[in-house]
């Protein structure tokens, strides 16, 4: 039994075109938003499966090949990586379990001290089993597609607990996610401040969806928040990715709003669902240097000389010092508690893909 | 006479009405052939009406609808007609006084005067031609039919006109009124030249226009009312800074003030935003003031110094209403009055004006000219060769100091932050690329990605206050907090005649709210905020200035020295013991 880590699997012919669909899909904009995303990342893991070998080596270098050709043709998708991620922490666990059905391991975390000293199960090398792990995996892959549905009511869900009544919270762009955080505080008769982003006709009409629906809401130019948030009493943002230490990967103006958050001391709430979650410690948002088309900035026309340089990025990165709250689909965690929640989500040995 | 009931006929009817017109024409041709003399005396009168035509025409369709038809008759007719539309008019406006009673009183009372009028200059002419129409009394019966029709066509007229006068907005209303204003006072003038009957015109007039603007302020205070309960609604945090952004501030001007036209030009530019920065401001507040004292006509038996003082009370009333004023036209206006009060009670006139313009082009010069050469010597120095130079928005003096010091070959990229709301960067940007400096432009929310990359921040003040905190443009205060947060210096230049005695803690105590449609996104015609004015619920908040505090701030370039901000004070009691201002 050859030990499941150093496993290099070439991608069949017929991997590659499904894969490849997947990829052309998201770029043309046929799978937008995340939650559309992960959901068909799952239908994709469930076809490689079914296609696959059945044995969990060769099912975790099938889908590690997978999330590698996906990674390097969309380096900014991060929800598919993850997902796959999970389904891979899935095959490994249960592999584990069906090798410890022959050697029944001795039990680690029985006492606080075992905990502290024990080496770890799963970072010991585990063989391969050559059972069948299709049908669990299966299994896994259907929890994963509820908690994928439960997601938004369950981080909704703890709107209740955070806000209270007559506070005054701030938002920066356009979210459907935060929209429902803010919606269900009408009766509470609080009132949003909705700082534009970038893409300012989303965040528009985001604004005009809340204050419809009752919530009495105010539009400011993302320039005039550190003026207005004297007067906030919370920030809820979502966040494009809550990394190993805390740090979170937002869009493009973030940090001014969060800077401003921590130089009035007001808590941030970031909501992260957990597919949001990524395995990395980046620490400058030059790492992902990513700029989106100057357009949305400046007008060509505008542009009266040739040597003006308009630059727009897409992303912005935000220190875990700025960020006092992260709630997920499992509850609230602190920024220093995010790297436990990776671990519990994925296994190390797929942090790097 | 509700026009409602007016059936699609009326066309006919009317055709009906002009050829009997044309029938009564005809026979008064007939007529007058007989009698050459009176051809004659008729085409005069006729050269008469036309000439007061076009003062009717002036006014607003209303009136037409209501003069102007019969009064097309007239030209090429005799006193018959005249006399005719009298009849007509006077049975209209017995219509309209049984249909007075609707909402419409406004708009009907001001035709009532508009007949009035007219009928006075009217009168003036019968007395003078009254023997020519008692030679054509045999046609009177032709005269009754013609009264008859013409009535029925007035009515019909003013009715369909009225139901686009509800229509019709406020504006379009208020413009209306005025102009209706105008050609009541050029009828007034028109009838007090002709003294026929000027003592018994004038009372009607008289009485007439304090009645009418009784009415448009009523519905003016009723509107504001309206307006005043739905802020309440809406704006609770800034309530105490919201006055009704008014697009069009030619309303606001008074028409017939005695405030000088510079004053007046100023008062638009101000308004509509022509004039914007703090030293464009402050630079056309003292022009204004210069010319106000160059044209100034001392009032007799007055003292210089009140008389002008009075004057330059009422004239700052009005320029304050325009836009608040910012910290250097404050100052500016505080230097202006110290003058004035220093000049001795018996000046001459003459002399009086003269040092008031030389002490206003000496401050534009010492405070404003060489004060910004000394600012940009002094930020010059502190840049180096491979710089990059972040600023935000427009500056007049920024773009000074970088222009002046690319000039004086030094080698340093500007980067250029803006927000979407406000063209001040791309203006700024403009700027600086027609002088060949190489420029980066980013939106606020790149501030913290490009931050890294830069060596200085230079920003530009709109004020700098006691506790040392800087009024500047909104987004000033982010941008000073993304550099701090990168340890980047932060020098705020800034003339010291923006130094001003007051103490901010945050923006709310003291801003202005910009035009909320700004906000709006300009290439999208269906912008999901377009309606925002009827949704209670839904406000865009633009705010103008931002306050950044002083902890943010590495130093403050001004052309005494280059300062920590807390040293303000230092400074504005340096000046109280200097300039005595």
């Amino acid at each position: 039994m050859a030990p499941l880590e150093s496993l290099d699997i070439e991608l069949s012919e017929k991997h590659i075109e499904t894969v490849g669909k997947f990829v052309a899909d998201i770029r043309n904009n046929k799978l937008s938003g995340s939650e559309q995303i992960a959901e068909a990342t799952l239908t994709l893991v469930e076809k490689i499966i079914s296609e696959s070998n059945a044995t969990a080596r060769e099912l975790c270098g099938v889908l590690r090949a997978a999330a590698r050709r996906i990674s390097s043709s969309l380096p900014l998708e991060l929800v598919a990586i993850n997902m796959i991620r999970r389904v891979l922490r899935a095959i490994r666990d249960e592999n584990r379990a069906s090798v410890d059905q022959f050697q029944s391991g001795e039990g680690v975390g029985e006492s606080l001290q075992g905990l502290v000293l024990a080496t770890p199960a799963r970072h010991s090398i585990v063989p391969s089993t050559d059972q069948d792990l299709r049908e669990p995996i299966r299994d896994h892959i259907a929890e994963l597609r509820t908690e994928l549905e439960t997601m938004r009511s369950s981080i909704t869900s703890q709107a209740r607990e955070h806000v209270r009544a007559d506070e005054v919270l701030l938002t920066f762009g356009a979210s459907a996610l935060v929209e429902r955080f803010l919606r269900p505080t009408q009766n509470r008769n609080c009132k949003v401040v909705v700082a534009e982003g970038t893409d300012v006709g989303e965040s528009h009409a985001m604004a005009r969806r809340l204050s419809n629906s009752g919530v009495s809401v105010t539009v400011i130019n993302s320039s005039c928040v550190f003026a207005v948030m004297s007067r906030v009493n919370k920030v809820v943002v979502e966040v494009q990715a809550a990394m190993g230490g805390g740090a979170v990967l937002g869009d493009a103006g973030l940090h001014s709003v969060t800077l401003a958050a921590k130089y009035y001391k007001i808590p941030v709430v970031a909501l992260a669902p957990l597919y949001r979650m990524l395995p990395h410690h980046l620490y400058d948002p030059q790492n992902f240097g990513s700029l989106s088309s100057p357009l949305q900035t400046m007008e060509y026309a505008d542009c009266g000389s040739d040597s003006l340089q308009v630059l727009a990025p897409k992303f912005d990165f935000v220190p875990p010092d700025h960020i006092t709250l992260f709630i997920t689909n499992q509850g609230g965690s602190c920024p220093s508690y995010i790297y436990r929640l990776l671990s519990e989500i994925y296994d190390p040995k797929d942090y790097q893909i | 006479m509700s026009s409602n009931e007016i059936p699609p006929k009326s066309r006919d009817e009317i055709k009906a009405a002009r050829q009997a017109k044309k029938a009564a024409k005809l026979k008064v041709n007939n007529k007058t052939t007989e009698n050459p003399q009176l051809t004659k005396e008729i085409e005069n009168l006729n050269e008469n009406n036309i000439n007061s035509k076009p003062k009717v025409e002036s006014t607003d369709e209303v009136d037409k609808s209501v003069v102007i038809n019969p009064n097309a008759v007239d030209i090429s007719t005799s006193r018959e007609q005249i006399k005719a539309d009298r009849a007509a008019k006077k049975s209209a406006k017995q219509l309209k006084k049984k249909g007075a009673a609707d909402g419409e009183s406004n708009v009907q009372s001001s035709v009532k005067k508009e007949l009035k009028e007219d009928d006075s200059v009217k009168q003036n002419e019968d007395m003078t031609v009254k023997d020519v129409v008692e030679t054509l009394k045999n046609i009177v019966s032709v005269a009754k039919e013609v009264n008859e029709i013409t009535t029925k066509v007035s009515a019909l007229d003013l009715g369909g006109k009225k139901q686009e006068e509800t229509g019709k907005s406020k504006a379009e209303l208020r413009a209306e009124r005025r102009a209706k204003q105008e050609a009541q006072r050029a009828a007034k003038q028109a009838a007090e030249k002709k003294v026929v009957k000027p003592k018994l015109e004038a009372p009607t007039v008289n009485v007439d226009v304090p009645k009418k603007e009784e009415k448009v302020i009523k519905s003016k205070t009723l509107e504001k009312s309206k307006t005043k309960l739905q802020l309440a609604q809406r704006f609770n945090w800034f309530q105490h800074l919201y006055t009704e952004f008014d697009k069009n501030p030619l309303k606001k001007i008074p028409i017939n003030s005695n405030l000088h036209p510079a004053i007046v030009k100023l008062g638009v530019q101000l308004s509509s935003r022509v004039v914007k920065g703090s030293n464009a401001r402050c630079i056309a507040l003292l022009d204004a003031l210069n010319k106000m004292v160059r044209d100034y006509v001392l009032p007799a038996k007055t003292e210089f110094s009140r008389g002008l003082e009075s004057h330059l009370a009422s004239s700052l009333e009005f320029l304050w209403t325009t836009r608040e004023p910012c910290a250097s036209q404050i100052n500016a206006v505080k230097f202006f009055r110290h003058h004035l009060a220093q000049l001795p009670n018996n000046v001459d006139e003459f002399d009086a004006k003269k040092t008031l313009q030389e002490e206003i082009d000496r401050y534009i010069r010492e405070q404003i000219e060489m004060a910004g050469e000394a600012i940009s010597i002094a930020v010059r120095n502190k840049i180096s060769n491979g710089d990059t130079i972040l600023t935000y928005g427009c500056s007049s003096l920024i773009e000074q100091i970088l222009c002046e010091a690319w000039e004086a070959g030094l080698q340093f990229r500007t980067l250029v932050v803006g927000s979407r709301v406000s063209p001040d960067a791309a203006e700024m940007l403009r700027r600086l690329c027609a002088r060949g400096l190489p420029c980066t432009y980013v939106d606020f929310t790149a501030v913290n990605y490009v931050m890294k990359t830069v060596s200085k921040v230079v920003l530009g003040a709109g004020a700098l206050l006691a506790n040392g905190a800087v009024v500047s443009a909104a987004g000033t205060a982010g941008v000073a907090l993304a550099a701090r947060a990168r340890n980047r210096p932060v020098l705020v230049a800034c003339h010291t005649h923006k130094f001003i005695d007051s103490l901010y803690t945050d923006a709310f105590m003291h801003n202005q709210i910009g035009d909320p449609d700004d906000l709006l996104e300009k290439s999208d015609d269906n912008s999901p905020l377009k309606d925002w004015r009827s949704n209670l619920n839904l406000t865009p908040l633009n705010l103008t200035y931002d306050v950044t505090p002083p902890c943010l701030i590495t130093a403050v370039v001004t052309e005494l020295a280059i300062l920590p901000c807390t040293s303000a004070p230092v400074v504005l009691r340096f000046k109280l013991s200097e300039y005595g201002v």
